[in-house]
């Protein structure tokens, strides 16, 4: 490939604000949205992509200034083009995340304490109250998100999740993992498989698979994502 | 709330009573464990009810926990009882798979207390019969 790409330019520039998954994310998910094709990133690309990203920015960082600081980062990139072609970054992390409608809220939270846990679960139980779910469904989300969020924690020192308020395919609640921790060796064997960690987290994590309607997970020696939803019935 | 919380004991008839209320931090669950085994040896506990009526959310931790305690008292001869599961969470549970085998459970505190009751009513019977029938 000798196409120019600037991807991995801008996901530098988002590093500065968010975990590398979720800078990715937050890049594809507004790439796809905008419509822009993401496989062929050239620095002509870039005035589009930051305009597009000025759109998505609100939901992502709340301050003001910090957003500006943000942006100011972004549009540097636009007068310094790419030197060498990158990967463009695959599969999950890469993925359109979010794709909230425009009453969609999303909070991200930072995992590297037990409280950090217990605060998850309550916004995600906040925002599965609001986007309707009954009481049952409610219980079940948080604690979806309280095994995700224990996991970071027991094997990733840190990470962070993402919950929002989606629309589409249909109207449900998006929780987001993401951290940059060593990794599961052996995926099959502990989503499916007898295995039973000493901290339980076979049981985790096939838990929360089992209490959300999608579940996808991808992990590499630099870290795991997962993506999981549940929709109101 | 960053102050670990200290979950009360309560010591009734011979019995203790532990009354989790919402989130568990990891310390007041290590220090609940702590502080219940050595109630159970200070008080001469016979048994042990963890009343789960305050808690909305049982994730794989807080449910290992709670077993772990209970098979540690039952390992010290204490009839140990988890009540008040709320529905959702029983729900939640069932849902993922989590086994909770070998742990007793009761609809809520007062059945947990009478059928720790009667427990000791059968055992005092059996031993009185034996005393009986030895003599």
């Amino acid at each position: 490939m000798t196409t120019l790409d600037s991807t991995e330019e801008l996901v530098d520039a988002l590093k500065q604000y968010f975990s590398a998954p979720i800078a990715r994310a937050l890049l594809t998910s507004t790439l796809r949205r905008a419509k822009i094709d993401g496989g062929t990133l050239g620095p002509q690309a870039i005035p589009h992509v930051i305009t597009a990203l000025e759109q998505a920015l609100p939901m992502y960082i709340a301050d003001p200034g910090r957003r500006g600081e943000c942006l100011g980062r972004l549009r540097k990139l636009a007068h310094e083009p790419a030197k060498a072609p990158e990967p463009v970054p695959t599969g999950l992390a890469a993925r359109p995340a979010p794709r909230n409608g425009s009453a969609g809220a999303s909070t991200v939270i930072q995992v590297a304490t037990a409280d950090d846990v217990t605060n998850a679960c309550e916004v995600g139980r906040d925002l599965a109250r609001k986007v309707g779910f009954p009481n049952v469904q409610q219980t079940k989300i948080a604690t979806a998100i309280a095994e995700l969020a224990r996991n970071i924690l027991l094997y990733a020192i840190s990470g962070e999740m993402r919950i929002s308020a989606i629309d589409a395919p249909r109207r449900g609640v998006e929780v987001m993992a993401a951290d940059e921790g060593p990794g599961i060796k052996d995926l099959t064997l502990v989503m499916e498989g007898p295995y039973r960690s000493r901290t339980g987290m076979g049981l985790g994590l096939r838990g929360s698979k089992r209490l959300m309607d999608t579940f996808e997970i991808e992990s590499t020696s630099k870290g795991t994502t997962v993506l999981a939803r549940k929709f109101v019935a | 709330m960053n102050a670990p919380q200290r979950i009360p004991i309560i010591n009734l008839y011979a019995n203790l009573i532990v009354p989790i209320q919402g989130a568990i931090g990891d310390n007041a669950m290590s220090q609940l464990t702590e502080d219940v085994t050595q109630r159970i040896e200070n008080d001469a506990a016979l048994g042990l009810v963890i009343d789960v009526s305050g808690v909305a959310l049982m994730d794989s931790f807080i449910t290992r926990n709670i077993r772990d305690l209970a098979l540690t008292a039952r390992l010290m001869g204490v009839d140990t009882i988890v009540s008040g599961l709320q529905p959702a969470v029983a729900i939640t549970l069932v849902e993922m798979g989590l086994e909770i085998q070998g742990l007793q459970t009761t609809l809520n505190l007062e059945r947990a207390l009478e059928l720790l009751a009667k427990a000791r009513e059968l055992e005092a019977a059996a031993l009185g019969g034996d005393v009986h029938d030895d003599a």
